[in-house]
């Protein structure tokens, strides 16, 4: 009897792994198709759709604009929320709940309301440029990672040791940086990364503070997929998993994944 | 008091960030449909519509067929996992983590391959001889639901996963030595030691579910309307900012009812375990 | 010569909770001091307000009658040796004992020197390269220690060092602390809740209870002529007698019973304790009245190693608790106790 029902749940397993995996796979291999329509089998084998990416303006422009929105956005996020999880581990603040929920509640809010109430007050209201706008918006989804990725670290790294370098003779500042920074700095690029992916894959906020000025990759895909339907979109998705191939392998190198799990369950995802 | 002032000092950055940048422009979004002229009139005559209530309606349906096909689906996925020796239970965390990081615009775009009038289902189908014209599935709520499960599926494993790995084993052996069999062990002992979980995972996948854009917005389309994809038709599109606005504080508060609902929950089950 | 004095030392927490009272004790240079209590006697406390580590709600502490009160820690020049080691993780051996010479601006060969002089002394010269997560329990801990000594430290504070590492380990690096504090002439304070290791270490030992200082003396003394009720039950006293005193002076009334003490005493005395293991246990049912005998019938026996444990059931002074070689006593058997005057220690709270 146990063993039947093991059975059936092994099979099981593997189905759903197959799933799972089967549609990313079929975006690969629809990817080489010769033919402009996609359709299945696809016929012809051919890279001329990883050609035609660079031909995109939209696509080349977008990637790099999300590259470095990314990239700030994230920096800014662990420059800021750093200091912050410090405090909050470390100084005995009161209500520290409170300020917890405050520092989480970009996660309570809905992406897309959130993308809309920065257009509405910041652009339309304050005639802020897109850029700075977007920015902030990418800073908000990202310290959230920050704030719980660091606050778990920080609590397991023992504040004895901090504490033995203060009567070494280092100030609190020195302990910082020399001490602390040095034993958390694998953290700090899991949580780079983690921020970095999540910004560059959004929508919902993106959304909104794009324009002709300003095109984002997600977005740029989006608009294209209305418009189009050609391999063109799986060759940027291919790469785009690719990327994020290459953001998990240098994440568990950092030995961070193992984290990233717990962290991202707080967060639905669009 | 030094220490009390570069503490502030240090939380000052991210707290004036978040209330300057996020709380301030929330609240001046939703503040003037709560106490604006004549509000209540119009968020009232907003869901009277027949056109909105259809959305609404739509929205919390879709919502609700996938946290039940998530539940259905991932909890026996999650178990098999549980149950794996710790290399391959890690293995298999990096193999649902790559599509969880991976874009949504990619995992939905796999869909549209799939359930597209050319897709691989409709190609099957015909192949198959089954139908002789291609099913519309692709923008209807159905492929929403399946969107959606694609999507949440990862992140209700992974939120099932830790707590069943921790179930404590003796207890089930226990309860086998007191000659209860497999099926009443799993629904007597198993299943109520994982409610919370399941319950905090299904509220966190339908609030995900409610307030996604992505993914209806690529398998619904304009014919298959869900608050979300309303939100950024009013306000983009058709420029009807108030109305947008409802829509927004509405997803607001679908996603904070959620978060005391899961509060409400985990505290009184963990408080009822303590006594 | 007074190294370090604490005074009047208060510390409660912002709910009004008190952890410690009215504290005053010094350290002389050259002394190795140990405070020795249970958990939450407030000497951890007492040592991390010493260091800087925290902040007291009144009183100060000085060194060489200079008030530190407003020195920040990492300018204290004191060292300390944690409970869990609490090495840099990042750092090898050598970088670790370097880092408070590096903090003191000290030249790279003076450095290079010292330390290899340091590492020499706690023989670690061979594991100067090794990251700590490589080291076993004990020799992480002596790098803790070399990392405190080797910046000559004014005060070297030991918070419960050996209390992580097995027995065998932990006699051994005792000695070990107490060598090279001597051979370096360091001053010492040494927070414990082991008796016996702050007996064999120190110089002098303060037993904290509940916030407050019970008594300072030499380990001898502590042992010997423990100042109270909770001193004598820390270090192994079992038997207590509540008493009142007879005009004589040396005899005391427990109920009906009468004990005589040895030496006679005037200050107040409420209480007469003994320790378990200096009780005469016979079996021999001598009726005529002999000092400080009394009859008992065993009612519980239990086997330490070395020795028995016998519970005897007297009639005026309730349960007893012997410690005896003999094993010949069985449950039941009448015995005969005899407390020696010499032995009984009076006590005034």
């Amino acid at each position: 009897m146990r063993q039947k029902k093991h059975w059936l749940l092994t099979l099981y397993g593997y189905l759903m792994l197959l799933l799972l995996l089967l549609p990313l796979v079929l975006v690969v291999v629809t990817s080489f198709g010769s033919q402009a329509a996609i359709t299945f089998p696809i016929k012809g084998f051919t890279l001329k759709w990883y050609a035609n990416i660079l031909s995109q303006p939209d696509f080349v422009t977008g990637f790099k604009t999300s590259f470095a929105v990314a990239v700030t956005a994230s920096f800014l996020a662990i420059v800021v929320g750093t200091p912050a999880v410090y405090a909050l581990t470390r100084c005995g603040i009161h209500h520290a709940n409170w300020f917890q929920t405050v520092f989480l509640s970009p996660t309570l809010i809905p992406e897309i309301v959130i993308g809309f109430a920065l257009f509405q007050s910041l652009v339309i209201g304050i005639k802020l440029p897109l850029m700075p706008v977007l920015i902030t918006g990418h800073f908000l989804l990202s310290v959230p990672y920050v704030i719980r990725m660091l606050t778990a670290r920080l609590l397991l790294f023992d504040q004895t040791i901090e504490e033995a370098s203060w009567l070494s003779g280092a100030s609190k500042i020195k302990t910082f940086f020399r001490v602390v920074i040095p034993n958390i700095s694998g953290t700090l690029l899991a949580i780079f990364i983690m921020c970095f992916i999540n910004s560059f894959n959004n929508i919902p906020i993106t959304l909104f503070l794009n324009g002709p000025s300003l095109t984002m990759l997600p977005t740029a895909i989006l608009n294209y997929l209305q418009n189009n339907y050609d391999p063109t979109v799986s060759a940027v998705s291919v790469i785009l998993m690719l990327l994020t191939g290459l953001m998990m392998w240098l994440m568990e190198r950092m030995n961070g994944l193992t984290h990233v799990n717990e962290h991202l369950n707080q967060k639905g995802q669009n | 008091m030094k220490d009390r002032r570069i503490s502030v000092a240090l939380l000052l950055p991210s707290l004036v960030g978040i209330i300057l940048f996020l709380i301030f422009p929330v609240v001046q979004l939703v503040l003037p449909v709560i106490f604006g002229v004549k509000s209540n009139e119009t968020y009232f005559s907003f869901l009277k519509a027949t056109y909105n209530q259809q959305i609404i309606f739509r929205t919390i349906g879709i919502a609700f067929v996938t946290t039940l096909g998530l539940l259905v689906l991932a909890f026996p996925f999650a178990f098999w996992i549980a149950h794996q020796r710790m290399k391959v239970r890690k293995l298999l965390s990096l193999v649902i983590l790559f599509p969880m990081l991976t874009n949504a615009v990619v995992r939905n775009f796999a869909w549209i391959l799939i359930l597209g009038r050319n897709g691989l289902v409709n190609t099957l189908l015909m192949d198959l001889h089954i139908v002789h014209q291609p099913v519309r599935i692709l923008y209807t709520n159905t492929a929403i639901v399946i969107g959606l499960i694609y999507l949440f599926f990862p992140v209700m494993v992974t939120m099932l996963i830790d707590p069943i790995v921790s179930l404590d084993q003796s207890i089930d052996e226990a309860a086998a030595m007191s000659g209860a069999g497999p099926l009443t062990r799993f629904f007597k002992i198993t299943l109520p030691q994982l409610t919370t979980s399941l319950l905090t995972g299904s509220i966190l996948v339908f609030a995900g579910a409610m307030t996604a854009y992505t993914t209806p917005q690529l398998l619904g389309g304009n014919s298959s309307l869900v608050l979300s994809t309303l939100l950024y038709q009013q306000s983009m599109t058709l420029g009807d900012w108030r109305a947008a606005s409802i829509v927004a504080l509405t997803l607001i508060l679908i996603a904070l009812a959620s978060l005391s609902i899961t509060k409400v929950i985990t505290k009184r089950i963990s408080g009822g375990n303590e006594v | 010569m007074q190294a370090m004095q604490v005074k009047h030392l208060s510390m409660s927490y912002e709910n009004g909770k008190e952890v410690l009272t009215d504290i005053n004790f010094s350290v002389n240079a050259g002394e190795l001091v140990s405070i020795l209590g249970p958990s939450g006697c407030g000497k951890t406390t007492t040592l991390r307000i010493i260091a800087g580590l925290q902040r007291q709600t009144s009183g100060n502490v000085a060194i060489d009658e200079q008030s530190i009160d407003s020195v920040p820690a990492f300018k204290r020049n004191m060292s300390m040796v944690f409970q869990n080691y609490a090495l840099f993780p990042h750092l090898s051996v050598f970088e670790n004992v370097a880092f408070g010479l590096k903090q003191r601006g000290i030249g790279k060969t003076a450095i290079r020197k010292r330390v290899a002089e340091i590492l020499s002394l706690t023989e670690l010269t061979d594991l100067a390269n090794h990251r700590p997560h490589a080291l076993s329990g004990g020799q992480q801990q002596r790098v803790s220690l070399a990392r405190a000594l080797v910046v000559n430290p004014t005060l070297l504070l030991l918070d419960e060092p050996l209390s992580n590492l097995d027995r065998a380990l932990r006699l051994s690096l005792r000695e070990e602390i107490r060598r090279l504090q001597q051979k370096l002439g360091i001053t010492a304070l040494f927070v414990t809740h082991d008796q016996e290791e702050s007996f064999a270490i120190s110089d002098r030992v303060i037993v904290m209870n509940g916030g407050h200082i019970e008594q300072i003396a030499s380990a001898q003394i502590v042992y010997a002529h423990p100042a109270t009720t909770f001193v004598a039950k820390f270090i192994g006293f079992e038997n207590f007698f509540n008493v009142t005193r007879q005009e004589t002076s040396n005899e005391y009334l427990s109920g009906e019973t009468h004990l005589y003490m040895a030496e006679k005493t005037t200050k107040p005395v409420v209480r007469l304790c003994i320790r378990p293991e200096n009780i005469r246990l016979d079996t021999s049912m001598d009726t005529d009245t002999q000092q400080n005998s009394l009859n008992g019938i065993i009612c519980d026996k239990t086997y330490l190693g070395r020795t028995y444990r016998y519970v005897v059931a007297t009639d005026h002074l309730g349960q007893i608790k012997v410690d005896s070689e003999e094993a010949t006593h069985q449950l039941g058997d009448a015995v005969r106790l005899t407390l020696p005057s010499d032995k009984l220690i009076a006590l005034a709270e």
